[in-house]
């Protein structure tokens, strides 16, 4: 719990957002959410997250794209945060592509837990 | 003979010339129609011709005789009476010496016996010394008398002298012609001297004078020179000389004189009396009659054969003319006839024509009741054989273009490229889908070389088909650039082993890029497909969590199991799905396996007991053995293996019915660990042993048994355990059950530490963790 605080969950499905929301809630970290690209560059204006749960389909802007732009615009402030990539899709590729452009990880959403999204970020603050 | 030959040599020539002529037949038809008609015409023409001329000239001869035989009676009449009217006075002044008054009377008589006495010398010889005298009488009464010397006398006696008469022939001074008639008068005449013309004549001893009367003959001649008859027949007369004495022709007449060379007068002159043809004085071809008169005088009538034969003329015009008749009479008929004869022969030509021009429905029409028919039926059978072989053919070619049409159609249809190319490697043939790959009119493409058209790579090196050996050739994974895009091909090359056109290779090309993309497009979908039902899938298994933690204190029982049933369902869903996945993974070369150092011995064993409960609600016996106590370790996939033991353990329990036992073994030796399923089920049929571990494969019992499956399971643990160095099978029939087995090797940390740092999942399922790039 050292470093890692804030959580932004951008995520598109309301259901998950709000099943996210809650799990880390519990674990008390302070969680804000966001629908789309929109929504999150306006969040960041107010919140500054640690870590980041990013959709890699999002509605308008993909997932990829807003790495990118965490990851090359320094206004945004997000160049060293933890981001962790969600995804539902079976290809490497778009994990391998997440890789490459600065995630630092990913999960397959079908396969994982809300209940254990903390360990994830416990397992981020390990580096 | 030799006419008979001559003339069968000229048929000969004839129809020779006929032939090189060319002739149509009914020409020829008519040209011996005519020679039919014609040749007896001529011949007996000829023959009827030359009897008439015979016939004409005879009868010419016989009129000609009569004629010339009166005419020499006539003179020899005149002469005759008028020489013995002489003598009788002359025997008046036989041996007197006579004064004027005494002969008046008598010698007046003799002018008005004969109105044509001109005038008449009278000479009496007075006496032996010579004297004489000459009385010259004239019609008119007058006397001249002239006494004279005797030599004046002699040449008068000596023409007279031992002859009856004499006669001459003369012209006076108006140039009339007149005969002298001479009678010598004799001293003494004796009974024989009666008779004139036999009588001895006078001698000098006997002559006592003479009596010559002078002749106008104009009229005699007049009545003999025109003699003529209707075919031109004339006469005229020469003396015993040849000499001529009168003519038709004064003009003639004047002319000539003595005609003695010419060949009628010849004759008269070599005493040939007979009726010949000859050549007259005036040069003419005649036919003549010579008669001599008492005093040799030659009568000669003639008639020229022209005019003899003027009738015959009349009749060969007539023959000619029916000749002529004849022969356009033949023609016309002749004409019909071959007509006739030729029609039929037209009509079977024409039938003929009409063949070559395709009609053979109207036959030929010849009712000759001959040959010809015949023919012409031979012609019309033909004509329906010819007409059914057409109709054969014309359906054949129907055929033949049904099917071209339909091959067209399947060419150009099909989505291959079909190229025909010669030995060369030019272009022949090439259908729209081939040249439609490189963006070319397939007309522009022929004659062109197939491997600058058609630049095609292999692994990126430069391909081009072999088209010197016969066979047919696979080729795939081929490529062809072009325009930025690149076709994926298969080429089918079919090169000819003898090439008996031009043709030495057909090659098909088989776009596979559409097939590529498809499959691509398969696993895509897969995935979508995955991905969507993931969705809700996180949903669902997120908010039974949340059940399952917070809200199960508050829950019965009874809910609680059923809280649990809905937790294993969705999990079951999420195996189901990553399955596909999987699959999809697999296919695409996609699979990846997280190594960490695992505890495989406890991963079995609490597999195994996870499965009790389930094993339980079957009535079947589930139990664990090892063949150690100790902890067994691999460098493995804890989810994987997991997924692996599932699908066993499953199976076993799937397959094996109430009561069955199931055993999970774990054996070790030095290098690897082996795990075994084995039950006492049912058994896997030898033949289907080698399928078990392909993709869909469920055994046919399965659905007897009513057991459910993807037919997935024992695929994707054979890629897992591949994937992991580890062999998967199932063990020989041992006669009850099957035994399913894998191995995993023994974690070596030389040879594993490092890799397992590389890849680790952190024990959360569903996260995967960034590893620290080198």
């Amino acid at each position: 719990m050292a470093g890692l605080k804030n959580v932004l969950v951008v995520e598109d499905d309301a259901m998950i957002r709000d099943l996210y929301k809650m799990a880390l809630a519990n674990a008390e970290y302070a969680v804000e959410v966001a629908d789309s690209a929109d929504e999150l560059y306006a969040k960041l204006d107010r919140f500054k997250p640690d870590v980041m749960f990013l959709d890699v389909m999002l509605p308008g802007t993909s997932g990829l794209e807003i790495l990118k732009e965490l990851r090359t615009n320094p206004e945004l402030g997000c160049q060293n945060i933890k981001v962790v990539v969600l995804t539902n899709l079976a290809q490497r590729t778009v994990a391998d592509n997440a890789m490459e452009n600065g995630a630092d990880g990913y999960i397959i959403k079908a396969d994982i837990l809300p209940k254990d999204l903390p360990k994830v970020i416990e397992s981020l603050e390990k580096d | 003979m030799g006419d008979g030959t001559k003339a069968t040599g000229k048929v000969k020539l004839l129809l020779r010339l006929a032939r090189s002529l060319r002739l149509k037949i009914s020409a020829k038809i008519l040209l011996y129609f005519l020679l039919v008609a014609l040749v007896p015409l001529v011949v007996v023409s000829y023959v009827l011709v030359t009897s008439a001329n015979n016939q004409l000239l005879q009868n010419a001869s016989t009129k000609q005789q009569t004629i010339a035989t009166d005419l020499t009676r006539r003179v020899n009449n005149y002469l005759a009476n008028n020489a013995n009217l002489l003598a009788y006075t002359g025997r008046l002044y036989s041996a007197k010496e006579l004064d004027a008054t005494q002969i008046d009377n008598s010698i007046l008589t003799l002018f008005e016996q004969n109105v044509t006495l001109k005038r008449i010398i009278l000479m009496t010889i007075s006496d032996e010394t010579g004297n004489e005298r000459k009385y010259e009488a004239l019609p008119d009464g007058t006397i001249k008398i002239e006494d004279k010397q005797l030599d004046t006398s002699a040449e008068i006696l000596k023409f007279l002298e031992d002859k009856p008469y004499f006669i001459s022939t003369g012209r006076d001074q108006d140039n009339s012609p007149e005969v002298g008639i001479g009678i010598p008068i004799l001293k003494k005449y004796g009974p024989a001297n009666d008779e004139l013309f036999n009588s001895q004549g006078g001698t000098a001893d006997n002559l006592s004078g003479a009596i010559a009367g002078y002749y106008d003959i104009s009229n005699l001649w007049q009545s003999v020179l025109s003699t003529k008859n209707d075919n031109g027949a004339y006469a005229y007369v020469v003396d015993s000389t040849g000499t001529l004495v009168a003519h038709p022709d004064s003009g003639f007449l004047d002319s000539h004189q003595k005609i003695d060379n010419v060949q009628s007068v010849r004759r008269f002159l070599n005493n040939d009396l007979t009726t010949t043809r000859t050549i007259s004085e005036k040069n003419i071809d005649v036919v003549s009659t010579p008669r001599k008169t008492i005093n040799n005088w030659g009568v000669i009538v003639q008639e020229p054969v022209k005019s003899i034969y003027a009738s015959i003329n009349s009749y060969i015009q007539l023959a000619a003319t029916v000749g002529v008749i004849a022969i356009i009479l033949s023609t016309i008929v002749g004409i019909f006839f071959s007509r006739q004869l030729i029609r039929p022969i037209r009509e079977l030509t024409m039938g003929a024509k009409r063949m070559e021009r395709g009609e053979f429905d109207r036959p030929i029409n010849v009712k000759t009741n001959d040959e010809l028919e015949e023919l012409a039926d031979t012609f019309n059978g033909m004509a329906q054989g010819i007409k059914k072989l057409i109709s054969d053919l014309k359906t054949n070619n129907v055929r033949l273009k049904f099917e071209q049409i339909k091959l067209n159609n399947i060419i150009s249809s099909v989505s291959d490229g079909v190229i025909a190319v010669n030995s060369k490697g030019e272009i022949l043939s090439i259908n729209p889908p081939a040249a439609k790959m490189i963006d070319k009119n397939p007309k522009t493409l022929e004659g062109k070389s197939i491997s600058d058209q058609f630049p095609f790579k292999h692994d990126e090196e430069p391909f081009a088909p072999d088209l010197t050996n016969g066979g047919i050739y696979h080729y795939t994974d081929l490529t062809l650039a072009h325009n930025s895009s690149i076709i994926y091909l298969d080429l089918m090359v079919a090169v000819l082993e003898h090439p008996d056109s031009d043709v030495a290779a057909i090659i098909t090309l088989h776009d596979q890029t559409a097939s590529r993309e498809l499959s691509f497009m398969k696993l895509d979908f897969v995935a979508i497909a995955a991905h969507e039902l993931r969705t809700p899938l996180t949903v669902v298994r997120g908010y039974l969590d949340i059940l399952n933690t917070s809200a199960a204190k508050e829950l019965s029982v009874f809910n609680i199991e059923n809280l649990s049933k809905a937790i294993v369902g969705a999990n079951q869903l999420r195996e189901l799905i990553n399955k596909l996945l999987n699959i999809a993974r697999i296919e695409r070369g996609d699979m990846e396996i997280f190594i960490e150092k695992l505890n495989i011995s406890k991963l079995v064993r609490d597999n195994v007991e996870q499965h009790k409960s389930m094993a339980a609600q079957k009535q079947q016996i589930l139990s664990y053995n090892a063949d150690t106590d100790s902890n067994v370790y691999s460098p493995a996939d804890a989810a994987s293996i997991v997924e692996v033991l599932n699908n066993l353990v499953g199976n076993a329990m799937k397959y094996n019915g109430k009561g069955g036992q199931i055993v999970v073994n774990l054996t070790t030796n030095d290098k690897e660990v082996r795990i075994e399923v084995a039950d006492d089920g049912p058994g896997v049929p030898d033949d289907l042993r080698e399928r078990l571990f392909t993709k869909f494969y469920r055994a046919e019992r399965s659905l007897i048994s009513g057991t459910r499956g993807t037919g997935l399971g024992l695929f994707i643990s054979k890629t897992i355990i591949e994937l992991q160095n580890g062999k998967i099978g199932i063990e020989p029939d041992k006669g009850t059950g099957s035994a399913f087995y894998f191995t995993l090797p023994i974690y070596d940390p030389a040879r594993d530490d490092e890799q397992v740092a590389k890849k680790s999942s952190g024990g959360i399922r569903g996260w995967f963790k960034k590893r620290p790039s080198s």
